[in-house]
């Protein structure tokens, strides 16, 4: 039995408007620890890795591991029939062919239930070790999210140089070239607002925008975002959960052709 | 008969009746005194009696006339023994009231001034003590007999009001939600307090960690001064080296070209045979007729398809050069294959090693996942 309460629905929103569009189906692993999502796109490019915390919910109890294979599309439908003040209640059976979603007025005396058929997904669980890597990038999500959809207009990659007192992103197209430097900061008043680089190796990656522009739906999850790069590996875009949690992606670079 | 007075009552008594010359009944000095009214009876008849000669007093009589209780006021000591006649049979007679014999008052006088005094509901029990007779304590009973009546009611009213509940209890699984879900809004209100706390604490701990890695890591510079700088630089540096490769270009290249015979080199032919030709022809014509022949051949027919082409050539030669030029730089080698394929335009824009001074953007291709993580 499951039966998952969030205080508002915003917060289940945000989180499946912000993976829906890059994995359409994917499967929510309830345990007693709370909810985690592994996905991977059609592409085997961009992996995403959600924990929504037990402390997320106000109420939450799984007493049997489960897992829910959920067609994002429709979930999302689903959620969006919620207002945003409401609470907004996960409920499945231990064994469930369906997971139901209700919501209820925090006021008025209104109650509505939707119930979702879930789906039979394969999907390869793929093994993240914790990585040692060679830059950790602070920064506030919102900035990051101008940088991509600015520099997406140039071409279809982004270079990403971090040297130890700059971070510049680069894009260069067919029309022209963009690019943008970051320098670390600390914003004292605003805390959120400030970049930390921290800084063990120069690093030099290229990322394809379209992806990026997937990951950046995931903003307004949290003010801040946290980016870890390495030679040759993919790179970690983090999204904390001020409630509990977390929302990762995995993004595998590109290499030049012959390498 | 003993001497039942206390001190003050007698000098009370004395003060007021002789001195004062004001009627005293045994109920004013009941009250004056606090004291119980039969003993206030005995104190007065005793005054009375001690000062016969100064004060006269009234008397009540009760007893049974002719089969009935009558209660008589006798006026005086004169009018008590035919008062008492009056009676078949004397239960009681008492003392009412002592006065000087100088004042004459009559009893409705008295018993208008007894009257007056207020009388304090709130005082009842010093009156009861003093000898006001109580009657059957009936407030008691009312009260403990009117609730439980109030009780029995609300609980009989009651009933009715939970019933509809248990009946809207019902239809919550009929008529409401399939998913038994049972909304819990009264106890999550008592709970929000405590997630909201979590919540709020848990934001100043995240506001808390930017600040300590802020500290421990940069300090803030004024950005607006030092950004120009290298924002300049970096650009300045991208361009240094195609500006430097353009002028090693015009000799490079063209030693190359001309090795090659292209149709570019012969474009140079033509510009050189303009200005030379004639002088060459002048100085030496035996020597190179043949040559000139050609080239003049070729020159005729390049003129007579376009003039224009010649324009384009060289701009496709100046551009060959910046990424042939790149590349001698870093590797000889990615010159020469350059070189093997110049289909003089096209190899010349796309040179494959300059890649990585140029072509950042497009010459990358995408890693798969799968090449990173492991399955499970």
């Amino acid at each position: 039995m499951l039966e998952g309460k969030f205080d508002e629905s915003t917060l289940l929103k945000k989180i499946v408007d912000a993976i829906k569009d890059c994995v359409k189906l994917c499967n929510f692993n309830c345990t007693e620890h709370g909810i985690t999502v592994q996905a991977v796109d059609d592409s085997r490019v961009l992996l995403v890795s959600l924990l929504v915390g037990q402390t997320a919910f106000s109420e939450y109890r799984c007493d049997r591991d489960i897992t829910l294979g959920i067609d994002l599309d429709s979930f999302s439908k689903i959620i969006k029939c919620g207002n945003n003040e409401d609470y907004l209640t996960l409920l499945a059976e231990d064994s469930p062919d369906a997971v139901m979603t209700i919501f209820e007025d925090k006021k008025k005396e209104r109650v509505s239930e939707y119930s979702l058929k879930l789906m039979n997904i394969d999907s390869e669980f793929l093994k993240i070790d914790d990585m040692e890597y060679d830059t950790v990038i602070n920064m506030p999500s919102t900035e990051f999210a101008k940088i991509v959809r600015d520099l997406k207009n140039m071409s279809e990659s982004l270079n990403i140089i971090v040297t130890k007192d700059s971070v510049k992103f680069t894009s260069e197209g067919e029309s022209g070239s963009g690019s943008v430097v970051l320098k670390p900061y600390t914003d004292m008043d605003k805390p959120e607002e400030s970049v930390t680089v921290h800084l063990d190796q120069p690093v030099d990656l290229t990322f394809g925008l379209k992806y990026l522009n997937d990951i950046i739906k995931a903003t307004s999850l949290s003010g801040t975002i946290t980016i870890k790069l390495a030679d040759k590996t993919p790179a970690l875009f983090e999204y904390k959960l001020d409630v509990g949690g977390y929302l990762r992606f995995y993004l595998a670079p590109k290499f030049d052709e012959d390498e | 008969m003993t001497m039942s007075a206390s001190q003050s009552e007698v000098e009370y008594l004395a003060s007021t009746l002789i001195k004062n010359e004001q009627p005293v009944t045994y109920q004013s000095l009941s009250r004056e005194l606090g004291v119980h009214v039969n003993h206030a009876k005995l104190v007065l008849s005793e005054f009375y009696e001690k000062n016969k000669d100064k004060l006269t007093a009234s008397f009540v009589i009760t007893g049974r006339n002719s089969n009935r209780t009558l209660i008589k006021l006798s006026r005086n000591e004169e009018t008590l023994e035919n008062d008492v006649a009056q009676f078949d049979r004397v239960t009681t007679i008492h003392i009412y009231c002592v006065h000087s014999k100088q004042v004459i008052f009559s009893n409705n006088e008295i018993a208008f001034e007894e009257l007056k005094h207020p009388i304090d509901s709130s005082k009842t029990e010093i009156y009861i003590k003093n000898g006001l007779i109580k009657g059957p304590t009936v407030k008691e009973v009312e009260k403990s007999t009117l609730p439980i009546p109030t009780p029995t009611k609300t609980s009989a009213t009651r009933p009715p009001a939970s019933v509809p509940t248990s009946t809207a209890a019902k239809p919550a699984k009929s008529a409401g939600i399939t998913s038994s879900y049972v909304s819990r809004k009264q106890a999550a209100n008592d709970k929000k307090v405590n997630t909201l706390s979590n919540y709020t604490s848990r934001k100043e701990e995240s506001k808390r960690k930017p600040v300590e890695q802020a500290s421990s890591g940069y300090q803030y510079k004024s950005r607006k001064l030092d950004t120009k700088t290298p924002k300049e630089r970096v650009i300045v540096s991208n361009h240094g080296p195609d500006d430097d490769v353009e002028a090693e270009d015009d000799f490079v290249p063209t030693s190359k070209s001309a090795s090659k015979k292209g149709d570019l080199e012969k474009l140079f032919e033509d510009e050189f045979s303009d200005f030379e030709d004639d002088s060459v022809l002048d100085n030496a014509e035996p020597i190179a007729v043949d040559d000139n022949i050609v080239n003049e051949v070729e020159k005729l027919e390049v003129n007579d398809e376009t003039a224009s082409q010649t324009s384009p050539q060289i701009t496709s030669r100046q551009q060959s050069t910046e990424p042939e030029s790149l590349p001698e730089k870093e590797e000889e080698e990615e010159i020469t294959q350059e070189v093997d394929e110049d289909g003089y335009i096209v190899t010349s824009k796309k040179a494959r090693p300059s890649a990585k001074a140029k072509a950042t953007s497009g010459k990358k291709t995408q890693t798969n996942l799968m090449s990173f993580f492991g399955k499970k």
